[in-house]
């Protein structure tokens, strides 16, 4: 299976197969950020089509320093989901197709159901890290909600390591007991 | 890097079909001869900092959108298009240049006052005479206002081009999008404007999505005669000048009850029951080590059926029980006995025992006996494994690896951590902080008040809480005007008690049933109150969408055992 690396030459070239394999690597790590950012299943999947059209009409722009593609496409998920409005537009049409097809078919209720939680697990869950003003919120909920590394948030944010990390401690001290264990462990796990 | 136990976002993912079919899509947008990404147009590319969100509530005189005021501060304010049949588009991307938007509005007709207000004012009111416009063609517009993910746009123009793009949308001809496109969210008449009319606009920054200055709202009025100029004075403490909108965008809570009990009747049953918890001397608290949460619950769900099977399905086995949305659908409530038990971990032991199915017409239930009693489709034999207890009703046993947030035994002991003072309570499930004098309490019917309505509703529906923090609860509940309330409400399990609702938007509501004798939650539920939802489900109003009622709940050493029945027969083979 060819790398990030490889895949995303393809895709600067306008290899369009290549952009789906890289979709279909990535959608579900976009979209499960996605959705812990807006809290809202439609919201979510709107933006995480958004994300991969993003990344398409920057691809000339956009260059990779690891092999990985991750920090670029969450590091676009952030600012869609931020201006979400603003890109749906451009991308009125595509999102239409993208989201009629493969609906989940809605028959089984104990899906439903599971989705239903799922969706309140998420809203409470969120609540602590989207109350925070936005720089702190933008880094606390890369670190939280997706794989990404310091290194790597740094990267999808165009920040400073060191910014990550001060921006990082003011959540914590915002936070205090609300700071989400998750994160919490992962700063004596990864020197800096 | 591992990472700690979060919720299971599987069920909101996309599956491998789906995935598959979502790539396709994509590819073909972006390949060749694909509608691909547009470059932006001109007026997108100045950076409006408006589009519309999903609330496009039409209601009388309000209409509900949101200015979000997010984005770069280099866009203009706000832009003057040309509108097909005649007239002015305007499109408000930010709160500034109030004099460049007077302007506008009076080049197109519209003597106004425009007041952009930091966060936290409003204008003194009142400031002008309010007045009305009789519109052509009939009815009047007095005012509005303006919230929502989303922006605000003003049309100038006649009243008739207007109505006729609203009869388009309204019949479906035109899609929401075009009808955001083709007309304003608001439309303002020069010619039914009397020359000493005016429009009085003001708007202010508001909290959205956790941005605390990431919206904004607009309130639009009409005056007669002289306005005076606005004094700025703090908004009140329903955060949102009253205006009634969710901090989502959404349309607000109206609280529903008998109009009949005053407010002093229902502080009385809430104090009632803050006394029922308060002399309460159960001490709840989570599971130790070894130990599991019992947890029993009546869960009534509406769900589709067709009479004649012939939904989505194998011919040897068709499908009765069909997606709620299913045009063709029937409606019937469903309901499950639900019992769960909870380790510290987060695992559970799920036992599901369907109850009877209610049809909302004999028709209907004649229809499914003939059918030969389909079982809903989660009890389907043939799509899942179901058993049979001891008096035949189909039974589903197994183990949930998804890990329930609002289970997590942390989260409990953070309730353990709030506040037991009512006010305190209060102040804190709204995120604030008390301050040295008292703060008053929103009404239910204002966002904040509604909100908080809600979240102490849930934090008394959770399993584990103490006496005392459901005496402040329900105490803070009684000090809050305005709430929906009834006596003599049965929740799923026939049981009676009060209740505390409101509808939110199109027919749905919320409900929660409680014994003020006890303090307990009988039943929270989302409901079928009235148009478009009666119509939309052929329930009758008064039909829960989804209900829980809550049974039984406690503490117990195994999957074996429930609390009433220690060391009783075995229900589960396997312990989490």
């Amino acid at each position: 299976m060819a790398g990030d690396l490889q895949l995303w030459e393809r895709v600067c070239s306008g290899d369009a197969e290549a952009f789906g394999d890289l979709y279909e690597r990535h959608a579900r790590a976009v979209q499960s950020y996605c959705l812990w950012r807006t809290a809202d299943l439609q919201a979510a999947e709107d933006a995480t089509a958004t994300v991969f059209l993003e990344a398409w009409r920057k691809r000339r722009r956009l260059t990779l320093s690891t092999d990985s593609t991750a920090p670029l496409l969450l590091g676009i998920a952030n600012n869609v989901v931020r201006r979400q409005w603003r890109s749906q537009r451009r991308y009125r049409d595509a999102l239409e197709r993208v989201r009629n097809v493969g609906q989940t078919p809605n028959d089984l209720e104990a899906e439903a159901i599971a989705r239903v939680d799922a969706i309140r697990q998420l809203r409470e869950g969120g609540e602590a890290i989207r109350a925070l003003p936005r720089r702190e919120r933008e880094v606390l909920a890369l670190l939280a909600w997706s794989d990404l590394s310091y290194g790597e948030i740094a990267e999808a944010l165009g920040l400073p390591v060191g910014t990550v990390r001060s921006r990082l401690a003011r959540a914590r001290a915002r936070l205090g007991d609300a700071f989400p264990d998750a994160t919490a462990a992962r700063p004596a796990e990864e020197p800096l | 890097v591992t990472k700690s136990k979060k919720p299971d976002l599987s069920p909101l993912l996309p599956d491998d079909t789906t995935l598959k079919a979502r790539r396709s899509a994509l590819v073909d947008a972006v390949g060749p001869g694909g509608q691909g990404p547009q470059p932006a147009s001109a007026w997108r590319r100045r950076g409006p900092r408006l589009a519309l969100g999903a609330a496009t509530a039409l209601a009388a005189i309000a209409i509900a959108l949101i200015v979000s005021a997010g984005g770069d501060n280099s866009s203009k304010a706000f832009a003057v298009e040309p509108q097909p049949g005649g007239g002015v588009t305007i499109k408000i991307y930010s709160l500034e240049d109030a004099s460049g938007l007077e302007a506008a509005l009076g080049e197109a007709g519209i003597h106004s006052q425009v007041t952009w207000l930091p966060a936290g004012k409003v204008c003194r009111e009142p400031h002008y005479k309010p007045s009305v416009v009789h519109l052509p063609g009939g009815g009047t517009f007095g005012g509005m206002s303006m919230g929502g993910p989303g922006g605000v746009t003003i049309g100038i123009g006649s009243t008739k081009a207007w109505r006729e793009s609203f009869g388009k949308h309204m019949r479906g001809e035109i899609s929401d999008e075009e009808m955001r496109n083709s007309v304003a969210n608001i439309n303002l008449d020069p010619e039914a404007f009397r020359p000493d009319q005016s429009v009085v606009l003001s708007g202010t920054p508001v909290p959205y999505d956790g941005d605390p200055e990431g919206g904004s709202i607009t309130k639009m009025g009409v005056a007669e005669g002289p306005v005076e100029p606005c004094e700025q004075v703090p908004a009140p403490p329903s955060g949102f000048g009253g205006f009634g909108l969710s901090e989502g965008g959404g349309s607000g809570y109206v609280p529903r009850g008998n109009a009949a009990l005053g407010q002093a009747a229902i502080a009385a049953d809430l104090r009632q029951a803050a006394n029922s918890a308060e002399a309460s001397a159960t001490v709840e608290v989570p599971p130790g080590p070894g130990q599991l949460l019992y947890e029993k619950t009546k869960v009534s769900q509406l769900q589709g059926w067709l009479p004649k099977g012939d939904g989505k399905g194998s011919k040897t086995n068709p499908r009765y029980f069909v997606p709620i949305n299913d045009p063709r659908a029937r409606y019937a409530l469903v309901p499950t006995l639900k019992e769960v038990w909870t380790a510290p971990d987060g695992k559970t032991q799920v036992r599901e025992t369907l109850g009877r199915v209610k049809f909302f017409s004999d028709t209907d239930q004649r229809h499914w006996e003939e059918a030969g009693s389909p079982p809903p489709f989660a009890y389907d034999p043939s799509e899942h494994e179901v058993g049979h207890d001891s008096s035949g009703r189909p039974v589903k046993d197994f183990a949930s690896k998804a890990f329930r947030g609002r289970r997590e035994f942390s989260y409990m002991s953070r309730l353990s951590q709030l506040p037991t003072e009512p006010e305190a309570l209060r102040l804190a499930v709204e995120h604030r902080r008390g301050g040295s004098s008292p703060v008053a309490p929103s009404p239910a019917d204002s966002v904040r008040g509604g909100a908080t309505v809600e979240r102490l509703l849930e934090i008394l529906s959770e399993p584990i809480t103490s006496p005392a923090l459901r005496a402040a609860a329900f105490n803070a509940l009684a000090e809050i005007p305005g709430i929906g309330f009834e006596r003599d409400v049965a929740d799923g399990a026939g049981r009676k008690g009060d209740a505390i609702s409101w509808v939110r938007e199109r027919g749905f509501g919320r409900r929660f049933v409680f014994d003020p004798h006890t303090s307990k939650i009988l039943a929270q539920a989302e409901m079928i109150f009235g148009p478009k939802a009666t119509d939309e489900y052929g329930a009758p109003a008064g039909t829960p969408y989804r209900e829980t009622a809550y049974l039984q709940s406690g503490i117990v050493d195994s999957t074996h055992e429930r609390p009433d029945e220690r060391n009783g027969e075995p229900v589960a083979t396997t312990a989490p």
